[in-house]
């Protein structure tokens, strides 16, 4: 199952089946967890790449794109930044 | 009733200036400390409020950082902070311009917010910090166009320390590049400044903190974890 919500009524709730991916500020998609599934997996299911002054977290820890993420995690491509 | 007095008993279960002590650090006053330093004195706050920032104020300056006016272009940030703030705060609070930068050897005591431009100043800060007794909070507000990030930690506790020295403190040449004309807008800081007041009052309330939040307040998405 891919599900592809409008970004504006996202509500991050981790489901035990679910493996969400979120671009802040861009998609939300939401994929079948498989078992073993890396962050490369979910990237190239949800034909994202990390660009330049972006990193790529699972549950708010920047991530390896071979890390294997678990059931429930979301995966998020966000910005780095740094002004204040 | 003395009318020249502030009364905070509208708020005093969602913050209490009676039962907060620790000073006040807010370092940078761009975006966020300016947006900040406002509603972090009509907490009510009674201690030192420590107002740090070398930069003068530039016509730039003006759109995006709130409390400065066309007037006080030229004039020294940590000055004209203390003068606008000066009016608002209760007469116990004692507003402390440093108008320098935090080098990785200030001596550095109570609650820490940064507001910095740059991944250098926050490592220098970050090195003030890092297992100093004396630093019960630090919070580190990060923003670029429309996201904004809250850093929210205990320095002393070693899986936070890991969690932001290993993971979120890069170089500037890793951070997001954005385009001149999508740099900043008044907003997101503000927007940040009312994250960075909930997470205090939750830290004065005993209550645990989110350690980051993201948000685009564009696309209206806010992550925490």
């Amino acid at each position: 199952m891919t599900n592809q919500t409008n970004a504006d009524i996202v509500a991050i709730t981790p489901e035990p089946t679910w493996v969400q991916f979120v671009v802040l500020g861009g998609d939300v998609k939401v994929f079948d967890y498989e078992p073993g599934m890396t962050v490369q997996n979910v990237l190239k299911q949800a034909e994202a790449f990390v660009e330049q002054g972006q990193v790529i977290t699972v549950n708010g820890e920047p991530a390896r794109l071979d890390q294997v993420v678990e059931a429930g995690s979301v995966v998020q491509l966000t910005g780095r930044v740094k002004n204040g | 009733m003395d009318s020249a007095v502030a009364s905070y008993s509208d708020q005093t279960d969602i913050f209490d200036p009676r039962q907060f002590a620790w000073p006040v650090h807010v370092i940078g006053l761009g975006g966020i400390g300016s947006s900040l330093v406002l509603p972090l004195v009509k907490l009510g706050l009674r201690s030192e409020l420590h107002l740090w920032d070398p930069d003068y104020i530039e016509p730039h300056n003006i759109p995006a950082q709130l409390i400065y006016r066309p007037a006080d272009i030229g004039r020294l940030k940590a000055e004209v902070a203390k003068d606008f703030l000066e009016p608002f705060k209760d007469p116990r609070c004692e507003l402390i311009p440093h108008p320098t930068v935090v080098t990785n050897d200030t001596v550095l005591s109570g609650v820490v917010i940064s507001g910095v431009d740059s991944m250098k100043s926050r490592a220098d800060i970050w090195e003030c910090i890092k297992f100093n007794p004396e630093v019960p909070l630090y919070l580190d507000g990060r923003m670029g166009g429309e996201q904004i990030q809250l850093f929210s930690l205990n320095p002393n506790d070693f899986d936070l320390v890991e969690f932001y020295g290993t993971h979120w403190l890069f170089s500037d040449e890793e951070g997001s590049q954005l385009p001149c004309a999508a740099r900043t807008v008044i907003h997101p800081p503000v927007v940040l400044a009312g994250l960075i007041i909930a997470q205090l009052t939750r830290f004065a309330r005993e209550l645990p903190l989110k350690r980051m939040i993201d948000v685009h307040v564009c696309a209206l998405q806010l992550l925490t974890n």
